[in-house]
């Protein structure tokens, strides 16, 4: 994310609300030949200038690619100090011997932050979203953007240091809203409501200073998201034996992809649950199929992500879409969508939602494309548990001895359902990997990469390795969530 | 007429918290809150705090300190984190209990219906800090308006013991608060100038944001906040209409436009002097006419709408300067201005650009270039249309799909702005609907500019 001031330039002109560039060509593109085991997250590092990482990993650069406009000293300032030798050599052969090359600690975070927004299935603090990123984007000077994340966000930095002023938070989030103030302070320093900004950063560094909030509060609260566990699914994850799409008597189940829209729009259960609804009629060959899908209890019915969920049927067969429409929201806060289509030769379709903003192209709708789907559902969700591991971890220092010996207890059932969940995705990953190898070896070759990086990351769950600083809870993951129908409690 | 202030159910359900150790405010408070919200729900957050501001408003007047007692007194006035061992802790909870925690109840009872009165088509985040307005500060407007008597139109809350015990009954056993209509209205305006504020903060900072996936989408943050305040325009026409005491809060706004109007008789001015110049034969009239003229066809409109959000400001209480009214309606001015340039740009292409300076839009690339691209694209969507994401490029029955044909003609005629697109994804629906994978206009202008981007990259040319 590029401040605008950076992106339009000359030769830039923009089709369907997309900036090209007519005569740029690349300068140099470097793969690390490792691909992502959970998400890949592209980040610009400055006009021209991309990075790709995992948001598992996110220090660890899968792939570069500078444009002929990108200054290549914008990505060797963004990386560990050994980074010039192979950036040079990339720009002169389009490769290197090398295969390491690290974010800054700064950029790191803010390609997590990124990527955290992108992928995290479960519910997260939205509203604190925008100010993690503020932060994120702040301290790697990227100001402008900075502020008006912080902007975006104002309503929300006032009520969380009204909140810390009740005593309403523990001393960890505390500690992260007094530094993400800072940030925000620093970012809007130059604007007429700038001033504001800071006294609220200095109320909650006061705040954050005095707040010997006793163990009982602090337990209090982290009782409290704990007691959100349940409903946001931790256990059904571990338990659940379902599998896949099932197709009866007219009524179909269906996953939601990841890779089509963000899976914190609708309610995620776990990797295994299909959150999708199909009632079939038909009438020959017509078919008229009702979907309905429940959403988010953490996300507003009228926020912009929601209006924009589409709707498709598609016939993997002959990879076509036989049709896609506009969802609308239910009573019961429920999605649906009524597509009518004629039914293809093969007499299989496959049903889905995805982001209009991202079109069809973003669609996995082919055969082998469900295994895909399903390997990346299990990594996702593997990835969210082992983030609330972290979340419980971090709030340790802060609790008595009984609770500390609770939630280690909980960290670790949830570091070892993550485990399991890896190993699982691991297998599926080899099988189908196995099938392929003589039919579609591109297909297998990726797989194969995939096996790589699934691996490096179990092995790094298994011995607990990435404590790294940009690895740390964000503040929309530390703060405890209120839903949607909150709001009834208030009459 | 009620003279003391009852204890609801005539039973303290409070009274097992009643500290019998050293403790401090916050924890306390926390406690009651705790146990409160187990007799009935209520939203924890929005709650505590209006607790607390009652509660602490209390220990001003005469007949709350006699409430409070010396020590009660001495418990809300020390630190909050102090642990302290004092008798008073008792009384603070019993004012908890009988004053404080209905009136919070009452306050916070508003926050549905604003809730409800919310814009509609931001972003998920965006949308969380829009409740917070109606949860929070709207609340809080309201708490601080009842304390001090809507700038004179009743009396305030706690002037006396009994004015304070009327309201308190009403607002537990009937439900039905005398000043129940002061207070919605001013509910409604507190939200609407909160949304008004929050606008104001997002358009101060220049420019756009892009969305978590690089150089896909922008959202024009500027746009968003013209957004905001039309809608808060649009509440506050619809609920602040006809309230008794407006006349005044429009003189005063009257008064705060002195200085817009000072400023608009000079562009005035500057106007038809550029003209009779460039008449004369002395200059030419520059860009700086353009952009003046552009101004002044929003001027009318722009001051009203300032003087609106004058008037219900100064209805909530609001000290506002002449200056402060001169930001809001120069913002109105320019962000009018920006919506028409919008509006107008038409088939051609556009270029993104960052109008702080309030310049004529920045040149468009030469067109013919851009003819030689559109052309490159369209040749990509008939030489690949095997590969079209979707299969939209695959006939069904021998036919194309609309998707197919549509893309082809746009790129042809250089139909190419996404507002343009949608336009005529509408227009051609009812000939289009038999052979269009979509099954509404929208989608169908949703299939042709994702295509289309997927066309552009397929050409070659990079993102």
């Amino acid at each position: 994310m590029t401040t605008n001031a950076d992106s339009a330039g000359s030769g830039d002109f923009v089709i369907a609300g997309m900036t090209f560039h007519e005569e740029a060509t690349e300068l140099a593109h470097w793969s690390s030949g490792s691909v992502a085991a959970v998400g890949a997250v592209e980040i610009n590092i400055g006009p021209g200038v991309t990075v790709t990482v995992d948001v598992a990993r996110p220090a660890q650069v899968l792939a570069f690619t500078i444009q002929d406009f990108g200054d290549p000293e914008r990505l060797v300032a963004a990386c560990e100090a050994d980074a010039q030798t192979l950036i040079d050599d990339a720009m002169r052969d389009g490769d290197s011997a090398t295969t390491e090359l690290t974010l800054r600690s700064a950029w790191a975070r803010r390609a997590f932050v990124t990527g955290v927004a992108r992928w995290l299935p479960r519910p997260i603090h939205e509203g604190a979203l925008l100010l993690d990123e503020a932060a994120a984007h702040q301290a790697v000077g990227e100001s402008v953007a900075a502020a008006q994340l912080v902007a975006l966000g104002l309503p929300v930095l006032e009520a969380l240091a009204t909140d810390c002023g009740n005593g309403l938070l523990s001393k960890l989030t505390v500690l992260e809203l007094a530094d993400i103030s800072r940030r925000a302070a620093e970012a809007v320093a130059n604007l007429d409501w700038g001033n504001g900004i800071r006294e609220l950063a200095d109320q909650i560094a006061e705040d954050a200073g005095v707040s010997e909030l006793g163990a009982e509060l602090a337990l209090l609260q982290w009782s409290e998201s704990e007691h959100l566990a349940p409903t946001v699914g931790f256990e059904g994850a571990l338990t659940s034996g379902f599998e896949g799409a099932l197709t009866s008597g007219g009524v179909t189940e269906a996953v939601v992809d990841p890779a089509a829209m963000s899976p914190r729009v609708v309610a995620w259960i776990d990797a295994r649950h299909p959150e999708l609804h199909i009632v079939e009629a038909t009438d020959g060959d017509e078919v008229s199929a009702e979907l309905r899908v429940a959403l988010s209890d953490f996300v507003d019915e009228r926020c912009y992500e929601v209006g924009r969920v589409s709707a498709f049927v598609a016939d993997p067969a002959r990879g076509a879409v036989l049709r896609t429409t506009t969802t609308q929201v239910e009573e019961d806060r429920t999605l649906r969508a009524d597509l009518r289509y004629r039914r293809p030769p093969s007499g299989r379709v496959v049903y889905g939602i995805f982001d209009a903003d991202k079109g069809v192209s973003s669609l996995r709708y082919r055969n082998i494309d469900a295994d895909i789907v399903a390997i990346d559902r299990l990594l996702l969700d593997a990835w969210s548990i082992h983030r609330a591991a972290l979340v419980v971890q971090a709030r340790i220092g802060e609790l008595d001895r009984d609770a500390t010996e609770r939630a280690r207890a909980r960290a670790q059932s949830l570091l070892l359902g993550a485990q399991s969940l890896v190993e699982d995705a691991s297998s599926k990953i080899a099988q189908l990997q196995g099938r392929l190898a003589g039919s579609d070896p591109a297909m297998a070759s990726i797989l194969a990469a995939r096996l790589s990086a699934v691996e490096h990351y179990r092995s790094e769950l298994e011995h607990g390795n990435n404590r790294s600083p940009e690895y740390e809870p964000l503040l929309a993951e530390l703060l405890p969530l209120t839903s949607e129908d909150g709001v009834d409690l208030a009459q | 007429m009620i003279h003391s202030v009852p204890e609801p159910s005539g039973e303290r359900w409070w009274a097992h918290l009643y500290p019998e150790s050293a403790v401090s405010r916050k924890t306390l408070t926390h406690s009651f809150a705790k146990a409160s919200q187990e007799r009935s729900r209520v939203e924890f957050r929005a709650f505590i705090e209006q607790l607390n501001g009652f509660s602490i408003a209390l220990t001003k007047p005469e007949w709350g300190k006699d409430e409070y007692s010396v020590d009660g007194v001495r418990c809300m006035q020390a630190p909050k984190e102090e642990s302290l061992n004092s008798p008073g802790w008792a009384r603070v909870l019993d004012i908890y209990g009988r004053i404080s925690d209905p009136l919070a109840r009452y306050v916070v009872g508003y926050y549905p219906r604003l809730h409800d009165m919310r814009p509609r088509g931001f972003p998920k985040g965006m949308m969380d800090a829009i409740k917070d307005l109606a949860r929070l500060n709207a609340c809080t407007a309201l708490r601080t308006a009842m304390l001090s008597g809507f700038s004179g139109r009743v009396p305030p809350l706690f002037d006396s013991k009994d004015h304070t015990a009327v309201v308190v009954v009403a607002a537990t056993v009937d439900g039905r608060v005398t000043e129940a209509d002061v207070h919605e209205q001013y509910a409604v305006l507190a939200y609407v100038n909160e949304l008004s504020k929050y606008a104001n903060s997002i358009s101060g900072t220049p420019g756009k944001v892009l969305k978590s996936e690089p150089r896909l989408t922008e959202l024009d943050v500027r746009a968003m906040a013209d957004e905001i305040v039309a809608h808060a325009d649009e509440l506050r026409t619809h609920y602040a209409a006809g309230g008794p005491s407006i006349e005044e809060c429009t003189a005063t706004a009257d008064s705060l436009l002195s200085q817009v109007d000072a400023q608009i008789g000079s562009a005035a001015r500057e106007i038809v002097a550029i003209e009779s110049a460039a008449a004369d034969r002395r200059t030419s009239p520059g860009p700086n006419l353009y952009f003046l003229r552009e101004q002044s066809e929003h001027f009318a409109e722009a001051r009203e709408s300032t003087r609106n959000e004058l008037a219900s400001r100064a209805f909530c209480g609001d000290i506002l300067t002449e200056q402060d009214a001169a930001y809001m309606f120069w913002g109105r001015v320019n962000a009018a201005v920006r919506r028409e340039r919008t509006a107008k740009r038409s088939g051609t292409t556009s270029t993104c650009t960052d109008d702080e300076g309030g310049g004529p839009t920045a040149p468009e690339p030469v067109r013919d270039s851009m003819s030689a691209v559109l052309e490159k694209v369209k040749n990509s969507v008939l030489d690949f249309r095997d590969e079209i994401p979707g299969g939209f490029g695959q006939q069904r029955n021998n036919i194309n799909t609309a998707e197919f044909d549509i893309i082809v003609e746009m790129l042809d005629c250089g139909i190419i702005d996404i507002h343009d697109i949608q336009t005529f994804c509408k227009q051609q629906w009812p000939e289009r609907e038999p052979n269009a994978v979509a099954s509404t206009p929208r989608t169908l202008a949703d299939n042709a500019i994702n295509t289309i981007r997927w066309a552009v990259t397929r050409s070659g040319l990079s993102k």
